[in-house]
């Protein structure tokens, strides 16, 4: 029982990076661009299906990644300059931009299934899926180089948020967007970098979860909804609670993938993300969103 | 049933379940993406019904008064975009336990029901119950309860201030949409012999708000908008196209016309004056 318990923690810890790279992706459009960000769920799919498309060519893994994260940063940037930009210039709700934000999720859904189809596919590893063992506890080379990459990935756009001329516009349309337009930052561009930033950091959380199980069409969905409990846990772009909030739900969810079913289990986050909703909606309804 | 008069159930269904929704989204003013769960318990009963299971009847029963009581809760308590989250993710709960409780919903291969009703009754069933909805939808425009509902739609405050029974009218305004969802899911499943969890998906709930969006806002835009978005992925079939592409096609296309509709149908925001 011991032994079990030590290999859930252990997947929680290297799963932990990944999530808080995905929770941060969600953070990003919903602190900056001021909307459910839906949307990157299709980031997710999109880069992991590029990557599994791209693999059989030469250069082996590397290129088809860099490919797929350039393809998807770019489709973040043009989906935000094309229909977001163009959203927040009218004045409708921001139900709106919610709705546009799931029709594209649906989108790159479909697209991703009428590709590849619905049946499950897996990325070819060759040899970098071997197994280490450190006791009686086992990881895969991926994990741990999932990990380390999420991590630094992590720690980067802290030091670029907190240092650069970006990010310090960033923070400043984070908490008052009408105040940064009126001091001349330019926010349009800000949120389009934002937008590209947060499907870049969701298409390698995609692409390290492909690497990690099979794809299929919905798995970016799936996902979508951890990101989403994960942004609404945290709510502001802070790096200790973003990692604590997404090291507790990976060890929630370790302890539900034994517990029930892989239906049951998305049914569950389902539902505990509607609980979370009316649990936190005082909060969520200070959010400056539109 | 002959193809042609197919077509006609199924865009009378689907306008059927757009009135329905309309008057929470066009005329409330709250878009919600729970049509496709509130049809999949109607179509579950119909199939209950047909195959002698009071359980799968009883279920849906109480799946029914869930939902309305979730929805109510949900207009009541939360402001426009987490009403819509909400509902996005009740639709999707209710497709993955469709597809999850073997037992009594079939899972992912469905419930296939006797035999095919005759091409006339099913196409006269879906005329009477989109002619009654109809005539119900319009009649509700005209009366002043019309404009009870636009307040607490848009100003729910002001509207208890006026004295307006607010949580009584949101209740009556999902009840609306749930009741002629379920219509429409019940008419559909019976008309087509089977019921299938993909046949209620997150896609069908989007396709129908996109078919008010487009449709307009005069009293006939859920059947304008139901007859483009039935009409569009219909033209695919003259392509021939395999089965599988045809669904995702399907619903990439359905996608794609609420998206078009978000970004024609929005006006630019007037120049304020100092």
């Amino acid at each position: 029982m011991g032994v079990l318990h030590a290999q859930l923690l252990t997947n929680a810890a290297l799963a932990t990076p990944i999530y808080a790279l995905s929770g941060l992706a969600f953070l990003l459009i919903l602190r900056t661009n001021k909307y459910w960000p839906i949307s990157i769920s299709a980031a997710m799919t999109l880069a992991a299906y590029l990557v599994y498309g791209l693999a059989g060519g030469r250069g082996g893994m590397l290129l088809p990644i860099v490919a797929s994260l350039g393809a998807v940063a770019t489709l973040g940037a043009v989906i935000e300059w094309s229909v977001f930009q163009r959203l927040r210039r009218t004045e409708e709700r921001s139900q709106v931009q919610l709705l546009a934000a799931v029709a594209i999720a649906g989108l790159a859904l479909n697209l991703v299934a009428l590709v590849w189809g619905d049946s499950p596919l897996t990325i070819p590893t060759e040899g970098a899926a071997a197994v280490l063992q450190v006791s009686d506890v086992f990881m895969t080379g991926i994990q741990i180089v999932s990990a380390a990459l999420a991590g630094l990935a992590l720690a980067a756009f802290f030091v670029a948020d907190r240092t650069t001329r970006w990010g310090l516009f960033r923070q400043a349309v984070d908490s008052n967007e009408g105040l940064a337009l009126i001091r001349g930052i330019p926010v349009n561009r800000v949120q389009v970098a934002a937008g590209a930033l947060a499907f870049l950091g969701a298409g390698m959380a995609g692409i390290m979860m492909g690497f990690d199980t099979d794809l299929s069409p919905t798995m970016g969905f799936d996902r979508m909804i951890a990101c989403f409990i994960i942004a609404v846990l945290t709510l502001h772009i802070h790096p200790l609670r973003l990692v604590a909030v997404s090291a507790i739900f990976g060890l929630l969810e370790q302890y539900l993938t034994i517990a029930v079913d892989g239906g049951w289990r998305t049914a569950a986050l389902m539902a505990a993300m509607a609980v979370i909703i009316f649990a936190r909606r005082s909060a969520l309804s200070r959010l400056p969103l539109k | 049933m002959t193809y042609a008069v197919g077509i006609l159930v199924i865009w009378l269904t689907y306008a059927s379940v757009a009135a329905g929704l309309n008057v929470m989204a066009g005329q409330a003013r709250q878009a919600s993406l729970l049509s496709a769960a509130f049809m999949s318990l109607g179509a579950y009963a119909v199939a209950g019904f047909e195959l002698g299971e009071p359980r799968l009847v009883l279920m849906c029963g109480i799946g029914l008064a869930l939902l309305i009581t979730i929805a109510t809760a949900a207009f009541s308590l939360l402001e426009d975009d987490l009403f819509i989250l909400v509902t996005l993710t009740v639709q999707s709960l209710t497709v993955e336990i469709l597809l999850n409780w073997r037992s009594l919903s079939g899972g992912p291969l469905g419930l296939i029901l006797g035999e095919i009703p005759a091409t006339g009754s099913s196409f006269l069933a879906a005329l009477a119950i989109a002619a009654l909805i109809g005539a119900a939808a319009i009649r509700l425009r005209r009366r002043p309860t019309a404009m009870e509902i636009a307040a607490v739609g848009t100003a729910p405050h002001w509207a208890a201030s006026h004295g307006r029974r607010v949580a009584l009218i949101k209740c009556a305004v999902v009840t609306i949409h749930g009741l002629t969802a379920v219509a429409g899911g019940a008419l559909l499943t019976w008309c087509l012999s089977y019921a299938h969890p993909t046949m209620f998906s997150l896609d069908v709930s989007l396709m129908l708000l996109g078919a008010i969006i487009l449709g307009g806002r005069g009293p006939w835009s859920p059947f304008i908008g139901a007859a483009i978005f039935v009409a569009v992925p219909e033209s695919l079939r003259f392509l021939s196209v395999s089965g599988q592409i045809d669904g995702a096609l399907r619903y990439l296309l359905f996608n794609a016309l609420l998206l078009i509709s978000l970004l024609i149908t929005v006006r630019p925001r007037p120049v304020q004056l100092p």
